[in-house]
């Protein structure tokens, strides 16, 4: 089913990758005042990006709130009580439910998300540091006395490989961002607008509502939406996670169980070993289409796992096939399309060249993803698909990149009976990304930020 | 009979809670359940496969346009998949085997008797649990032919053989079916494992 949408409506990087903005920075702020604080959305109205913009754009300007936040701002109460429970809870709440435990316990997350007090965040990307400094100093230039700036602001940056501007990797040298769901959505009465990459001719277009509110979902329906709805129509729920990746210890485990893996499979290396863990292979090549790092190039997303059934090519417990099973679960995608994510994630933090020791300085991803359903989206791929393994036959084994391992984690790399490849166990999985911060936020439409500020969002 | 699936009972319980209890004291009394060396209290019961305490005593608000809805009690939620075919077999373990802590429970509940070797007290216990069943219409097990016992043992089996299969990839075939043969010794000639152990 396709719908109509108002492009002008809605918040410009839910829909827009904006590739040619590497850089970012997250600006944090707490109001004292609800009156001020609506003050300040009608001033930043007039800077917010929205998904009518194209792709020349130098510098975009978004916005989101926490719960906390909307009540900051005054909502009236019968609003803030139909939000969805997890929204009103918090990530920090749901710690023990997102396996946020030990290192990535939130008593031990950096500032200001550690604290209370996040009332909204301003996401401010540009093309060039000088266009960053530009746009930011006017967010903060416009905010009155009554609203604070949280600190420290989170900087972000994307990372290319090998100058390649057009491929960006994250630390542990892998190719992100390559997958995005193609949203089933008229504009202008043509199916020419994509959220990021094509998900592949042969799968299903994922309906518009399950990342868009007031609009139908995979279930046919307009899922639960806060009231009053012209409040909440157009926005969506924004999840965001600060990951620290331990890169040393990411590169010298696989150094080490690739000393293993060499007598058991001889002419594997290490990259092999990363590639089974994570997926594709570095470039982004998918190992469900391309088996051998000499054949490389092929950055794909139009494959699926249903000729691999057994994880001969792509292992059944690796992060991409978790994170997005694509045709594994049958039923014509419709299982998997419940839980689909578009992610908007970036990068921060200084590279750790290869051969270095440990530097022990913050690096790893800030991870954003847009979902209608917090519950059924987010937290069940978390939940689910990363930090437990039933659904792909892996037992309670956990995601080998983003699981939270205990140091005991355990990964079955299949073998393959055609080629007499025997299986690996790769033991000892250590944690390798420890979550440093994060929290759910709501990210309104442009009408839905014209009504906070004019305190017209009523439900009677 | 409905509420059997094999030689597993399923048993739903609602039970009023007392005006006069504290439902947040209750709520943090049931999380520290967890803090028993062996997971639960409940482990102690040989016979329960699963067991969940739930407390309701609010409802969702729906949204525009449904009103605040209330309701007359609070109640503890007890739902419990155990091996046998009768609740009379649940009660008796649970009055015998843990006491003190189905009276710290159960205790707050509203009419609950006494828990007593006295037949008669045993008597009304179970009467107490059949009036607060919910009538099941279709309950569904994984294994409803296996016991906690063989549960347990398959699944000390797994494990054991998990770690095999780990410590001796990569040698000789002739190595490792030695050390099967060690291996294989070793788990049938063990006790079984009891609940919550490890």
């Amino acid at each position: 089913m396709s719908a109509m949408l108002e492009l002008h409506d809605i918040q410009g990087n839910i829909l827009r990758e904006y590739g040619s903005l590497h850089q970012a920075r997250f600006i944090f702020f707490r109001t004292r005042s609800a009156v001020q604080g609506r003050r300040y959305i009608e001033a930043l109205l007039p800077t917010i990006t929205t998904a009518k913009s194209g792709d020349e754009i130098r510098a975009a300007t978004n916005i989101a709130f926490t719960f906390a936040g909307l009540r900051a701002f005054g909502l009236p109460t019968s609003s803030l009580v139909s939000f969805p429970t997890a929204f009103q809870d918090g990530m920090r709440a749901r710690a023990l439910l997102l396996g946020d435990v030990e290192e990535s316990d939130p008593r031990s997350w950096d500032r200001p998300w550690r604290s209370e007090a996040l009332h909204f965040m301003v996401m401010v990307y540009a093309a060039s540091r000088m266009e960053l400094e530009q746009t930011c100093r006017k967010v903060v230039q416009l905010a009155p006395d009554e609203i604070e700036e949280l600190r420290p602001h989170q900087e972000a940056e994307a990372i290319f490989a090998n100058g390649n501007r057009s491929l960006r990797i994250e630390h542990f040298g892998f190719a992100e961002g390559l997958s995005n769901p193609h949203i089933d959505f008229l504009a202008n009465g043509m199916r020419q607008f994509r959220a990021g990459d094509v998900d592949g001719r042969d799968h299903r277009m994922v309906a518009l509502g399950e990342f868009i509110l007031g609009y139908p979902d995979e279930g046919s329906e307009i899922g639960a939406m806060p009231v009053p709805h012209a409040f909440s129509r157009n926005g969506t729920y924004l999840v965001v996670r600060k990951l620290h990746q331990h890169v040393a210890r990411f590169r010298h485990f696989i150094e080490q169980q690739a000393t293993l893996l060499q007598r058991i499979i001889p002419g594997t290396d290490p990259t092999y070993l990363a590639a089974k863990m994570i997926g594709r292979w570095p470039d982004g090549t998918p190992l469900a289409k391309v088996t051998s790092s000499a054949i490389t190039g092929h950055i794909s997303n139009e494959f699926g796992y249903a000729d691999d059934p057994e994880g001969a090519l792509c292992p059944l417990g690796a992060h991409i096939r978790r994170a997005n099973p694509r045709d594994s679960f049958g039923f014509d995608e419709r299982l998997v399309n419940r839980h689909r994510l578009i992610r908007r994630g970036i990068t921060y933090g200084a590279p750790l060249p290869v051969g270095s020791p440990d530097d022990h300085m913050p690096r790893g991803l800030l991870f954003l993803v847009f979902n209608a359903d917090i519950e059924r989206q987010f937290e069940f791929v978390q939940r689910q698909w990363i930090n437990d393994g039933d659904k792909f036959r892996q037992g309670n084994d956990r995601d080998p990149i983003l699981g939270s391992h205990d140091g005991l984690g355990r990964m079955v790399i299949p073998g393959d009976e055609r080629e007499g490849r025997p299986p690996f166990f790769c033991t000892g999985i250590p944690r390798f990304v420890t979550a440093k911060g994060g929290d759910y936020f709501f990210a309104p439409s442009l009408t839905g930020l014209r009504l906070m500020a004019s305190s017209g969002v009523r439900t009677t | 009979m409905s509420n059997l699936n094999g030689n597993i009972y399923g048993y739903t319980g609602l039970f009023p809670i007392k005006r006069d209890v504290d439902c947040s004291v209750l709520r943090a009394d049931l999380r520290s359940l967890d803090s028993h060396p062996f997971g639960s209290p409940l482990s102690s019961i040989d016979i329960v496969h699963t067991a969940r305490l739930v407390i309701i005593d609010r409802l969702p608000f729906q949204g525009e346009p449904a009103k605040y809805d209330t309701l007359t009690s609070a109640y503890l939620l007890f739902a419990c998949n155990f091996d046998g075919s009768d609740i009379e077999e649940l009660v008796t373990a649970i009055a015998t085997t843990i006491p003190d802590t189905f009276r710290s429970l159960w205790g707050r509940c509203v009419a609950v008797p006494a828990v007593s070797p006295d037949p008669a007290a045993r008597a009304e216990l179970i009467e107490y649990f059949r009036r607060c069943q919910i009538r099941t219409t279709l309950f569904l097990v994984d294994q409803p032919g296996t016991t906690v016992k063989q549960i347990l043992r398959s699944l000390a089996l797994t494990r054991r053989f998990a770690a095999f299969v780990e410590q001796h990839q990569g040698e000789d075939p002739s190595i490792v079916q030695q050390r099967f043969e060690d291996m294989w010794q070793a788990f049938t000639a063990a006790p079984s494992p009891s609940p919550g152990s490890w």
